[in-house]
């Protein structure tokens, strides 16, 4: 029998049976939008999560000593890169943008309120080349980026509301001439005793990642470095490395620099630098196993329909059967019309899942007053946001007609299995 | 001739006074010898601006300075902090899991005191990290004390400066004022009470604050004192320590 017969009937098909076809092709297209959609949320906080960690937090890569690494939590300054210049020098030689950075635990005063903070000591002229503080919209309005060798500091803007500093006066006085709310820092030095320093706040900023506006300050490494008499060592190193690159393969080159260095040094990527990396895998996975759930809902409501529309048309097959039409061509032009429903349904799904993805790339979803501050491990406020992933849009099209084909395969196999006979006395 | 007179009387009063003028050493010195084994029931409360915490335990110390703390408040029952020359563990009976703490997790405060784990191990002897000078005499609430000025020795100790207040008559603190390198008081310690048991001199309730910090304070009380004991060295021990 032609080939061309077999598509013709299977398209006939789909439109004798418009409503069925109607009703199938929505299972299919509500199931691809909804992949589609759910894939693009997600990804888009996996991605602006991963910019937000490697902007604001960690940069792509840290070198640091390996026994300031194993004990991170502490923040042990006793555990230092001893020559962070000559070692930039050759990160520089291999143009890989890199500043050092001291960090180290604080307590800062303001008023009557104290408040435990991870403290930076940042290096003005360089910290740009992989971080993001100097970009005026992180900043808030009166706010100016820190000078070297002065006794200033930078805060986020969640630890300002904590500590009770006025935004309101803040961001209406002049900058340079203004008056600055003054804090006080209060910390261990590298040798283990109690300073103290007084600092001016300069800047509040405002980040998409909420870490570093909740529990961050800045001052200038110069004068940390003073103050914690760090004799020119500092924590670390953090480098930025191109975001099309691998960065596993990066941080091998990196530490093959540094291989025949004397010092006992680690590189570590922005995952384990932000936190437990199997944390953010089993989150993925999470993510996957959801994303699996969704298709498999999908997948069942198509298979009914299907079902439905093989089983009402059992009748017809004994005729088309007792006309001496082949058990073959019978199944590829059921085939045919399921691709065709698959297709029409992907084609409807891959539209509303395009447009709904527009909107939350555009716009996302606000759950800010829903979360308020709580802590889901995502670098990412409440405000979730799509990426665009043609990736899975391919892959939820072709999976519609594939699944659609596969699907009414069992259904059609039954119904050739029985008799001619049976098949017309069907009711 | 008169002057003569009133010249040698007053050469021989500020003589027999330098002859008799204790040292700021001598002070420390006198001050540690109230040190020794003790048993006692401990209470600390902690203010600060979300309330007042209480929480109480038994310190037991041996004369060499060796010391076991048990939990008995409803929160912590049975934590047990054990301190064995520098060395500090920490047990919890729910896990039933002993911590060694060292490094960096001395800095951590016990029970969110103004105490550091740090301040338990303090087994180098004051004289040995400071450089003490006797700087006159004040009264502290009506009690005279030695005013001690003492400067650290080198830059790794916790506080660059103190200032103490010791009791003239018992050599106990009165008050003491501890800075940080820049010249800051980061604690004021005041002694409300001081018990003279077997001869010791032990203050048994003490106030403490950052005076950074506003409406914040902690106090320490202690009951139940007996001084100069034989304690076994068994009570000092990992295996009492998870008992």
């Amino acid at each position: 029998m032609r080939k061309g017969f077999i598509i013709s009937l299977a398209f006939k098909n789909l439109f004798r049976y418009t409503r069925r076809t109607i009703i199938t092709s929505i299972a299919i297209a509500v199931g691809i939008a909804f992949f589609i959609w759910i894939d693009g949320w997600m990804k888009g906080i996996e991605k602006e999560s991963e910019r937000n960690t490697i902007q604001y937090e960690t940069g792509s890569a840290q070198i640091m000593d390996r026994t300031y690494w194993d004990e991170r939590d502490f923040l042990p300054l006793r555990f230092t890169l001893n020559h962070p210049d000559s070692m930039l020098e050759v990160l520089k030689e291999n143009n890989i943008p890199a500043t050092k950075r001291i960090t180290f635990s604080a307590e800062v005063y303001f008023g009557d309120v104290s408040k435990q903070i991870k403290c930076i000591g940042i290096n003005p002229e360089t910290d740009n080349a992989v971080f993001n503080f100097k970009d005026e919209k992180v900043l808030l309005p009166s706010s100016r980026y820190l000078r070297a060798n002065r006794d200033e500091i930078m805060i986020g803007r969640d630890l300002a509301e904590n500590l009770g500093i006025d935004l309101d006066a803040f961001i209406t006085a002049d900058s340079e001439t203004g008056t600055r709310p003054e804090a006080e820092l209060k910390f261990r030095t590298r040798l283990g005793a109690y300073q103290t320093l007084t600092v001016k706040v300069v800047a509040v900023y405002n980040t998409p990642n909420p870490v570093i506006n909740k529990a961050i300050g800045m001052i200038p490494l110069d004068i940390a470095s003073s103050v914690l008499e760090m004799n020119g060592s500092v924590t670390e190193i953090a480098m930025l490395f191109p975001p099309w690159e691998d960065v596993n393969e990066r941080i091998k080159g990196v530490a093959a620099l540094f291989a025949n260095t004397k010092d006992d040094l680690t590189v570590m990527d922005w995952k384990n630098l932000s936190g437990n990396p199997n944390i953010m895998e089993g989150k993925s996975k999470f993510l996957n196993i959801f994303l699996f759930l969704i298709f498999v809902i999908a997948a069942v409501g198509i298979s009914n329909t299907l079902l439905m529309a093989v089983f009402e048309r059992i009748r017809e097959i004994g005729m088309m059967r007792a006309l001496g039409m082949k058990d073959s061509s019978i199944r590829l032009a059921f085939l045919f019309e399921s691709a065709g429903i698959g297709l029409i349904g992907s084609v409807v799904g891959l539209a509303i899942g395009a447009v709904l993805n527009y909107f939350m790339v555009t716009y996302g979803l606000d759950f800010t007053e829903l979360m308020g501050s709580m802590d889901f491990g995502y670098r990412i406020y409440g405000v979730f946001r799509a990426t665009w992933n043609p990736q899975t849009m391919v892959t939820a099209f072709l999976l519609g007609i594939i699944s659609s084909i596969i699907i009414s395969f069992l259904p059609s196999s039954r119904a050739l299995k029985m008799e001619v006979t049976e098949c017309l006395r069907y009711q | 001739m008169l002057k003569k007179i009133f010249l040698i009387t007053m050469m021989t009063l500020l003589a027999l006074e330098g002859l008799s003028a204790i040292t700021a050493d001598e002070i420390i010195k006198r001050l540690e010898q109230n040190e020794g084994s003790m048993e006692a029931s401990c209470t600390i409360q902690i203010t600060d601006s979300l309330g007042t915490k209480t929480k109480s335990f038994n310190y037991t110390k041996s004369a060499k300075g060796d010391m076991m703390l048990e939990f008995t408040n409803i929160e912590e029952k049975g934590q047990k902090i054990l301190r064995l020359e520098d060395e500090i563990y920490l047990y919890f009976p729910d896990a039933e899991e002993i911590i060694h703490l060292q490094g960096e997790s001395l800095k951590d405060s016990v029970m969110g005191s103004d105490f550091s784990y740090e301040d338990l191990t303090k087994e180098n002897k004051f004289e040995n990290k400071y450089r003490a000078v006797l700087e006159g005499e004040e009264d502290i609430d009506g009690f005279p004390c030695y005013k001690v000025v003492a400067t650290a020795k080198s830059r790794d100790v916790v506080y660059p400066k103190q200032i103490l207040w010791v009791d003239k008559k018992l050599f106990a603190y009165r008050k003491a004022e501890m800075f940080a390198g820049s010249g800051k008081m980061l604690k004021e310690m005041f002694v409300r009470e001081i018990k003279v048991v077997s001869g010791k001199s032990v203050p048994t309730y003490m106030e403490m604050r950052d005076p950074l910090k506003k409406n914040n304070k902690t106090v320490f009380i202690i009951k139940n004192l007996k001084v100069d004991m034989d304690i076994p060295d068994s009570v000092f021990s990992l295996e009492e320590l998870s008992w």
